[in-house]
């Protein structure tokens, strides 16, 4: 190779056609092709399963959490919990928060028995009231008798 | 010498494995790292003389590859494309740590008339017994190129780049290529040479 087309390849200038064709002459020569036989024998270099942990941490940092497959008992577990509770809301007793309610006396049915239904009707009434937790007024209870029974007809009798 | 065995994978292979690492298949992308972490890790081993530092570089080389996936359109191999990144990666870290301006001369000591006089035909390096000995001369006499001539003589004659890779690879000209291919193996002659005493008698 002449000097002056050397000298042009360490300055990195453009080369004529016919610099050009020299060069890939002298790259195809028998010399230049042992040469890359040396360099193509040096070795890699195989990384260590400690350097390939740490990429496998570093890549899984950047990588997006991966949509994994769950398995069924971990819908199913929160499913039937809420089942059940919905369960319970439906079915569960109900107590009474607030102040309690009055049950509503029948009257009617005082005035038009005697004594004797209207004791029944109103037991019957106090226990259903109270088996449903609803408080039944004393008040009430004391009123019947006097408002709605005629003592007179036992006299009669 | 036994050189350890290169992990390679056939096109239809790398291009279903690079299929399903853009869908962010991880394993797929393991087995892309598998076939080609021995071989970033000894350019880069080469291109930066702190192990530890060759080591971290070659982990971000994965890493960008891994980020940038989807931009991989395919027009240059993944073999190019990977050492693109690590070549790009070495050159950032040339101008971060403010390394003097690279000369394309291999060595500044050596004159054209050095490399003329290293060129002789008769010189057969294929016929020499490869022992550890002359393979750590081999090495020393890349590690002292510039990185410019290394870079080509690396992505060449080491990991089989065409010319048209290596200039896509290094987004420089092909003639530059081959004008610094041919600069790298006189050099490493020349060295290989004096190794051996045997003044180009191989």
């Amino acid at each position: 190779m002449k000097k002056e087309l050397l000298d042009k390849l360490m300055a990195e200038e453009a080369l004529t056609a016919a610099e050009m064709l020299e060069l890939e002459e002298a790259l195809e020569s028998q010399e230049s092709a042992g040469v890359a036989w040396l360099a193509g024998r040096l070795p890699d270099e195989e990384p260590s399963l400690e350097w390939r942990s740490r990429l496998n941490q570093r890549l899984a940092d950047h990588a997006p959490a991966p949509a994994r497959r769950r398995p069924v008992w971990h819908w199913l577990a929160p499913l039937g919990a809420a089942a059940c509770l919905g369960a319970a809301l439906v079915f569960a007793p109900r107590f009474p928060e607030g102040p309690a309610p009055t049950a509503r006396f029948d009257e009617s049915e005082m005035v038009a028995s005697g004594l004797e239904d209207a004791m029944v009707a109103a037991y019957t009434a106090v226990s259903a009231a109270e088996s449903v937790g609803v408080s039944y007024p004393d008040a009430r209870r004391t009123s019947v008798a006097p408002t709605y029974f005629d003592w007179s007809q036992l006299e009669g009798r | 010498m036994v050189l350890p065995e290169r992990r390679m994978m056939d096109a239809a292979t790398e291009e279903a494995l690079l299929s399903r690492a853009k869908g962010r298949d991880w394993e797929a992308f393991g087995r892309i790292v598998d076939a080609y972490q021995g071989r970033v890790l000894g350019y880069i081993r080469r291109m930066v003389r702190d192990e530890e530092e060759a080591q971290d570089l070659a982990q971000e080389v994965f890493i960008r590859a891994y980020q940038s996936l989807d931009r991989f359109d395919g027009r240059a191999s993944l073999r190019t494309w990977i050492f693109r990144i690590a070549g790009n990666l070495c050159i950032d870290r040339s101008r971060r740590i403010k390394r003097r301006p690279q000369t394309v001369a291999p060595d500044p000591e050596i004159e054209a008339d050095d490399l003329l006089n290293s060129l002789d035909e008769r010189w057969r390096p294929d016929r020499l017994l490869l022992d550890d000995e002359l393979v750590a001369c081999i090495d020393a006499a890349v590690d002292s190129l510039s990185d410019k001539l290394k870079n080509v003589l690396y992505l060449h004659d080491h990991e089989g780049l065409a010319y048209e890779e290596i200039a896509q690879a290094l987004d420089v000209p092909v003639g530059t290529v081959k004008s610094r291919l041919f600069l790298a193996r006189a050099h490493l002659q020349k060295q290989v040479q004096a190794y051996l005493g045997q003044g180009g008698e191989a």
